[in-house]
């Protein structure tokens, strides 16, 4: 893979599994009382290690390629994007469960017809929220271990002060970044995505 | 058999006693209306026959059968907000029960019609809103919005139709139109309603049959000590103007003991 490639693709998978898991453990503990009696003080504890600290241990665990890497991105970012649904799923309208629940609708029509289409734009907003960090945990594990990346690069030649290696680097990075970010905003904003997202308009 | 029958119901969070000796027994097609002090319970009354709620003593049952501990669809609701969902539009909603039903193992079905789309649709149309069929409820008034609900909670054909305040939102106008359809609908329909309201006077002349919830006892050293009960139980239409003016003091009364208490 060229080196181009190399940094959206570490990241796109780091981000992706994140907003999964975001998703899939947000909605349970927002949604199942029984999951968050269980599971909430789990992840409320997980999210507070620092994910840099942990590093070394994930070095050792998953190897020093690529593993390691998506994994640092995980760890940084999914907590963070399941407190965040947990909190949308419990802010949802209580009214909103208790109608579907008259309407004959079990707990798996609800997450799916009731909440999840609520919850998606919010994904789409964490996910963009914590970009800036999944780029920040992909920069260090690069700095510290690897063999090609961006931020093996910058951290290579740091060392003989190229400015002008580093500088267009930065560029490329902060236009990835970019680049993400508005393409996030975009799907966010697309109505036929996210009906939610729907305002009145004109009757 | 009654439609609903409450047995000596209490209802209790620890020591502070929210309701008390609830003995009430309605026939169906009666639509009672529930008044009272805000804060008296009104709210838990609604909720208990929702099965969101179990009684702390006493039985509750419908048609003869213990109530169900989980809301269902044999008993509706509208609250005074929330009651649509805004990701789906008025003519998805108000089927979305019988889609529900109709797919019980396949809920990401969506395209197309759902079964039950034509009694949704009928329903709709019943409730005036046959030009909103596309849109969706952030799109409408609240008195739609509150028709929207209406039409949802009847698709299902509910045993028993509950109403938590569900026009209090809504400007006395409109107000007006939408006791005229709730009266329609439960004509229409056979329906046996329980409607919470904060306005006596709504509550004098809807339905048929007047709740009004307060507490009788009092301990000025353990204010939580007693639960309010239903202190009036009266048929609408043979109540006369001393009655009337009776039951707005208590219902005033009470309301301003409690914020002193709080």
């Amino acid at each position: 893979m060229d080196r181009h490639g190399l940094e959206p693709a570490r990241l796109a998978l780091g981000v992706g599994i994140s907003a999964l898991v975001g998703l899939t453990f947000g909605i349970a503990l927002g949604a199942i009382p029984l999951v968050r009696a269980g599971l909430a003080p789990f992840v409320e504890s997980v999210s507070l290690i620092p994910p840099m600290a942990v590093l070394p241990i994930l070095f050792v665990v998953f190897g020093l390629d690529e593993l390691s890497k998506i994994v640092l991105i995980v760890f940084g970012i999914a907590p963070f994007i399941v407190r965040d649904l947990q909190q949308r799923t419990q802010e949802l309208p209580h009214e909103q469960i208790v109608k579907a629940q008259t309407l004959g609708g079990n707990t798996w029509q609800i997450v799916l017809r009731v909440i999840l289409p609520q919850v998606l734009p919010r994904l789409i907003d964490s996910v963009r929220l914590s970009l800036g960090a999944a780029w920040l945990f992909l920069i260090a594990a690069e700095a510290i271990a690897a063999t090609d990346g961006l931020g093996y690069r910058i951290f290579l030649v740091r060392r003989y002060l190229a400015m002008d290696v580093i500088l267009p680097y930065v560029v490329w990075i902060t236009l990835l970044a970019y680049l993400t970010d508005l393409a996030l905003r975009l799907l966010s904003a697309a109505p036929s995505l996210v009906p939610a997202r729907r305002r009145e308009g004109p009757a | 058999m009654s439609r609903v029958e409450l047995r000596n119901v209490w209802k209790e969070y620890g020591d502070h006693v929210v309701l008390e000796r609830l003995k009430l027994r309605v026939e169906a097609g009666e639509f009672c209306t529930v008044v009272g002090a805000s804060g008296c319970g009104k709210t838990t009354f609604l909720r208990m026959l929702l099965g969101e709620e179990g009684p702390t003593r006493g039985q509750i049952s419908l048609d003869g059968d213990p109530l169900p501990a989980e809301p269902g669809p044999d008993r509706g609701i509208v609250f005074q907000r929330y009651s649509y969902f805004r990701t789906s539009p008025c003519s998805r909603t108000s089927c979305w029960a019988r889609a529900a039903r109709g797919y019980p193992d396949r809920p990401l079905v969506r395209r197309g019609a759902p079964p039950g789309a034509g009694a949704g649709r009928e329903m709709l149309v019943a409730v005036g809103l046959e030009q909103a069929l596309d849109k969706y409820p952030a799109q409408l008034s609240g008195g739609m919005q509150q028709r929207l609900a209406l039409a949802q909670s009847l698709v299902t054909q509910p045993r028993i139709l509950l109403l938590d305040e569900p026009f209090g939102a809504l400007d006395p106008g409109i107000r007006a139109d939408m006791h005229k359809l709730v009266l329609d609908l439960w004509a229409r329909h056979g329906l046996t309603v329980f409607m919470i309201t904060h306005d006596l006077k709504e509550g004098f002349y809807l339905g048929t049959r007047l709740l009004v919830f307060d507490r009788v006892r009092h301990d000025p050293h353990a204010p939580h000590a007693y639960g309010a009960t239903i202190t009036y139980d009266l048929p609408v239409g043979a109540t006369d103007r001393g009655l009337y003016e009776a039951i707005r003091e208590d219902v005033q009364k009470s309301e301003a003991a409690p914020a002193e208490a709080a």
